[in-house]
């Protein structure tokens, strides 16, 4: 999946990739994987399905 | 009659199907996008005559007789089933919120969809889910640096009855004869820096007695399984999974559970647990095949915590630095000394993240001594404050 992470293009087959030390529980449990998504706030990854084109940020 | 479902699990699925089989009209509330819970992620089907599947739907809070979902939206019940089942308590060690660490059952559903984060991997915590685990990542091209399980499967000689009862259980590990020639017993990841992971020989109680150094770039851990208990904070429980009769019901009127916030005992287990719910709830009386099936189950559940519980040793495995609350960054020396759950929560803000103390609260307690008060939260899930002033105004 061709994605973007805090403004930089990025090519990854799940999201857990982009998140090394903070994706844990992978099932929305720990919410270390707390990210903007696509311009929501707060969306737990482990539990977005990644798709082409998606903005992943976890700084603001 | 109402019957209201919170999981999508086997026991929620086994639950629903019995209760519209009785003639109840059955609503199943899951926060997944399809049936099947983390055993059957993505493998299940949940259609049935006379049952409503709500996905990615989450159940916030249990009032009287209705359920609360976000949305906001309510579901009036007759009577209410949980099966939210339960997730891997992991153990904190030097380095274990860094990189190159995650859960065991984070592993597992990463597996699920083709996706392994390292390429050496180990795996290490206590319980026989450690093998389908490592034989997922090994499946998916990772080398198994080791297999760690902390206790000793000796264990399982004083457990006759359960092992005789449950036959099946013993041919499912057969199963995972191809990663058992690199499981090492009684031996635990204690620390993690950079690749470099420090594995232990751990004594009965899990104290070290001798280490040394593996290179891995991915460390799966769990040490056992926490429930998924929040609807219900009030609900009697013992360590914290929820006590439950013959009939599956909790100490809540109306409030039945069923599968792994029950106990541990595998899937059919909570299938079982499923049916039996299902059809009190739905005011009938249990088939006997099913009561029979929980009953033997429960004799593996209760042989598989005492041969796997989690021994106070690992409280040695952590420096001062060592990470306990991964939320709120809390390390081992920032405890103090409080006596209460409550005073340790204010004084050191332990448990008071964003994962409202589900990952560290229990491990918290039993390094300070402090008595674990169990996971009660007045609201289950994290709700944006704008939804709850629309939920004022609605019923104001």
């Amino acid at each position: 999946m061709k994605v973007t992470f805090n403004g930089l293009p990025r090519e990854v087959s799940h999201v857990a990739e982009l998140l090394p030390g903070r994706f844990f529980c992978g099932i929305g449990v720990c919410f270390g994987c707390v990210a903007e998504i696509n311009g929501v706030p707060e969306v737990r990854a482990c539990r977005h399905p990644l798709r082409d084109g998606d903005r992943i940020r976890t700084t603001s | 009659m109402r019957v209201v479902v919170v999981g999508a699990g086997p026991a929620g699925m086994a639950a629903a199907r019995t209760a519209a089989d009785a003639g109840a009209e059955v609503t199943v509330v899951d926060s997944e996008p399809e049936a099947g819970g983390q055993y059957l992620r993505g493998r299940a089907r949940l259609r049935h005559p006379g049952v409503t599947h709500l996905k990615n739907t989450e159940a916030w809070l249990v009032e009287d007789r209705t359920l609360h979902l976000r949305g906001p939206r309510q579901l009036p019940f007759d009577a209410l089933v949980i099966a939210t089942g339960a997730y891997d308590r992991p153990l904190p060690f030097p380095g274990w919120d860094g990189p190159g660490v995650i859960t065991a059952g984070a592993a597992q559903t990463l597996a699920k969809q083709g996706v392994v984060l390292g390429r050496r991997v180990i795996v290490s915590g206590t319980g026989p889910f450690l093998l389908p685990v490592a034989a997922a990542l090994q499946d998916l091209g990772a080398t198994l640096v080791g297999v760690y399980e902390a206790n000793s499967p000796a264990g399982w000689l004083r457990e006759g009855k359960a092992v005789a009862a449950n036959r099946h259980k013993i041919t499912e590990l057969a199963r995972y004869r191809k990663v058992v020639r690199h499981l090492r017993t009684r031996t635990a990841v204690i620390a993690k820096h950079g690749d470099r992971v420090t594995v232990a020989k751990l004594d009965d109680q899990w104290r070290p007695v001798g280490h040394r150094t593996e290179h891995a770039d991915l460390v799966c851990t769990g040490h056992g399984f926490l429930p998924r208990t929040d609807l219900v904070p009030e609900a009697e429980r013992t360590h914290d999974f929820l006590n439950v009769d013959a009939r599956q019901r909790t100490s809540v009127p109306g409030v039945y559970a069923a599968g792994e916030v029950t106990g541990i005992g595998g899937a059919d287990l909570a299938e079982a647990e499923g049916v039996v719910a299902g059809a009190a709830a739905a005011g009938r009386e249990p088939p006997r095949a099913a009561l029979e099936a929980v009953r033997r189950g429960r004799l593996f559940a209760e042989a598989l915590g005492r041969v796997h519980a989690v021994r106070p040793g690992w409280r040695t495995w952590l420096t001062r630095e060592t990470t306990v609350c991964r939320c709120e960054q809390v390390q081992l020396a920032d405890l103090g000394d409080a006596t209460t759950m409550r005073e340790l929560k204010l004084t050191s803000r332990v448990a008071m993240g964003r994962c409202q103390g589900r990952i560290c609260a229990r491990n918290a307690a039993e390094l300070t001594g402090v008595p674990f008060d169990g996971q009660r939260r007045v609201v289950a899930v994290p709700i944006p404050l704008g939804e709850l002033a629309d939920l004022t105004e609605e019923t104001s």
